[in-house]
């Protein structure tokens, strides 16, 4: 009650201190002649039409399924890991992270990286787990790479060319997959099913 | 795009540089460089276009009827429902997600436009100077949307002040003085940036989480020193490329390390920010013409709102606080002691407050500010120095050095004294050193080893 007297009073103390206009002077605010009417609806209108924009903008951002996984980093590794074949898969060091794939370990929680030492192979499988302010850098290394790959064996190994063309690179908001090898759509069928779960 | 991008410096600038000439008249060039500065922010991400077109036509709309209004109450009240929308858009972008992202079962999906505190507080600007009388001048959408959204201040600022800028957006003549002053401003920029800012970043990052004491320490001076160099680099870029296109914009940084008081290094850091929030916040508030209580709740409050203007993290608000206290502080306890102290003291006192004030800015969690800010005094700390620090302390003593140095205003009295000395071989030099090293900052850039800029996320 008292919130709401004090809002009248100040309502009715702005209405008695607003005599700016020559032409009336009490009730100002009120006269429909001290302001372009026109003007007022036209202005009106369009801010009204700006919202409505602004919500129907927002409304497919609230509705949107996030993509941003809490699943546990080992269990990712794990579902990937034993769909495929290890041997063509033993695990590189964090040094080779950071020299293959542009990717320091330090800046991100969690780096998978296995592939053959055997340069004539493009089957490779990164996971990388990070921040999400993070995943321009991560897509676009991972993206990188995986062109990269492709244009290096073009000239002499198109059958593995063709493979890391095909390859899946799936980013997510804190999880992302780099998969070069056979079958690439089911293990990125995977990855999101274990992200999912 | 960013000014750092090797699109952005070989095709887009001088692109469009060169088309801005085939245009004569002023409307026509405002036009133009509307349209480059909007295909220019919705480079890579489309939909940020919308909310920076929305807050321009929102902010413009509300300005237009201000202005139809007689009343002083009507536009009392455009001004507070012009201003509650900004907030929401604000918020709902930047804190949000932060403060009541748990809310949200599907998470929260909105991302945060570039440059958005930036453009709507420049917008905001002509809604209080034209509510404030400061002018009444509005002279058209197009020079509206070419005053927030202009490509060379509207991802980070500076901050544009409405009445510093209007007279500027009617006739903006490129002179050849200006483009000179536009080509030393914008190669200083991106050499601090790229050569000094991204490899203290570097330095930053491999010192992280050392526990020595000089490890920590060095940790603290490479934030320290990358924050400035990074985003003064930035700005001295914007007022570069502005002056390009014919556009004095003031300076955001006035040798800011070299203050000797932080009442005095607010005065020299982001300047346009400062200036926006004491000339908008504090003295709407009363400023310092009221009662002693009521001034320190102004100064409380103001460097509150810079506090989260950051972010929306409890440690931008410690940050902002502390702030405040040091202020008040020197205002009231000991700021008169400070004054007469030698001048080395002083300066250590504001190199120390702000060493610490830094490290909040840049602490995720408290956690992490209080280990790193008990290092600094020994406490926590694991031993004096670590192989590692060792390495990284003589691995980068030019680095620091030449960051000490550039901090100073001792480069530009050098290059005074000699420019006055060696007048035509010094301009001679000065353009070919420039040169080599923005020939070494494209190596950096192809090398793809620079980093987005790190105020690019507030």
């Amino acid at each position: 009650m008292i919130i709401l007297s004090k809002l009248r009073n100040f309502i009715e103390r702005e209405q008695h201190s607003s005599y700016e206009c020559s032409e009336c002077s009490l009730l100002c605010h009120l006269n429909d002649d001290c302001m372009n009417k026109y003007k007022f609806w036209f202005y009106t209108i369009l801010q009204g039409i700006l919202i409505i924009c602004l919500i129907a903008f927002w409304i497919p951002f609230f509705t949107q399924k996030s993509m941003q996984s809490t699943a546990d980093f080992s269990a990712v590794q794990s579902a990937i890991t034993s769909a495929i074949d290890s041997q063509y898969y033993p695990v590189q060091s964090e040094q080779r992270a950071r020299r293959f794939l542009n990717l320091d370990p330090s800046v991100y929680d969690q780096i998978y990286f296995a592939r053959l030492d055997d340069t004539m192979s493009a089957r490779e499988l990164v996971l990388v787990e990070f921040d999400p302010a993070n995943k321009d850098s991560v897509e676009q290394a991972l993206t990188a790479r995986k062109n990269a790959q492709a244009d290096i064996y073009e000239g002499y190994a198109p059958e593995q060319a063709d493979m890391s063309k095909a390859g899946a690179v799936d980013v997510w908001d804190n999880y992302a997959l780099l998969y070069i090898g056979d079958s690439p759509d089911s293990i990125q069928d995977l990855f999101e099913q274990a992200l999912g779960g | 795009m960013q000014f750092t991008d090797l699109i952005f410096l070989f095709v887009f600038f001088p692109v469009i540089w060169l088309l801005y000439f085939l245009f004569q008249k002023t409307p026509i060039k405002n036009l133009f460089l509307v349209i480059a500065s909007l295909a220019f922010y919705a480079w890579g991400a489309v939909y940020s276009l919308f909310i920076l077109l929305f807050v321009i036509l929102w902010n413009y709309l509300s300005i237009k009827q201000m202005q139809n209004f007689r009343s002083k109450f009507d536009k009392k009240m455009q001004l507070i429902v012009c201003v509650a929308v900004n907030l929401i858009v604000l918020l709902a972008y930047k804190y949000i997600p932060v403060w009541f992202g748990f809310a949200f079962k599907g998470g929260f999906a909105l991302q945060m436009p570039i440059g958005l505190s930036f453009y709507m507080f420049s917008c905001l600007s002509a809604v209080f100077d034209i509510y404030y009388k400061k002018t009444q001048k509005l002279t058209g959408l197009v020079n509206f949307t070419l005053f927030a959204g202009f490509f060379a201040w509207v991802n980070m600022g500076p901050i544009a002040h409405y009445t510093n800028m209007e007279d500027q957006l009617d006739n903006h003549p490129v002179t050849i003085d200006k483009f000179k002053r536009g080509g030393i401003l914008f190669l200083s920029g991106i050499i601090r940036k790229v050569l000094i800012a991204d490899n203290l970043a570097l330095l930053y990052q491999a010192l992280s989480g050392n526990p020595s004491w000089l490890g920590n320490l060095l940790f603290g001076f490479a934030y320290f020193f990358q924050l400035y160099f990074d985003f003064s680099g930035y700005s001295r870029m914007a007022r570069g490329l502005a002056l390009f296109f014919g556009f004095e914009v003031p300076e955001n940084f006035n040798h800011p390390y070299t203050a000797l008081s932080v009442q005095d290094f607010w005065r020299r850091w982001h300047i346009s920010l400062t200036s926006w929030f004491r000339d908008y916040v504090y003295i709407p508030l009363g400023g310092n013409r009221v009662s002693s209580s009521r001034w320190m709740l102004n100064i409380l409050a103001v460097w509150l709102l810079t506090g989260i203007w950051h972010g929306a993290s409890l440690t931008f608000l410690i940050w902002g606080l502390y702030q405040a206290v040091l202020i008040l502080m020197e205002k009231l306890v000991y700021g008169k002691y400070l004054s007469k102290a030698p001048a080395f003291l002083q300066h250590t006192y504001l190199v120390l407050t702000q060493l610490i004030g830094w490290t909040w800015f840049s602490s995720a969690t408290f956690t992490d500010a209080f280990t790193v800010i008990g290092r600094y005094f020994g406490i926590g700390a694991q031993g004096f120095a670590d192989s590692n620090a060792i390495f990284y302390l003589f691995s980068s003593l030019g680095l620091l050095a030449a960051a000490i140095l550039c901090s100073t205003d001792l480069p530009a009295k050098i290059s005074a004294v000699l420019k006055k000395r060696f007048t035509s071989s010094f301009i001679l030099a000065q353009t070919a050193g420039y040169l080599v090293l923005f020939a070494v900052c494209v190596a950096f850039l192809i090398a793809a080893t620079n980093r987005t800029f790190l105020y690019a996320a507030f």
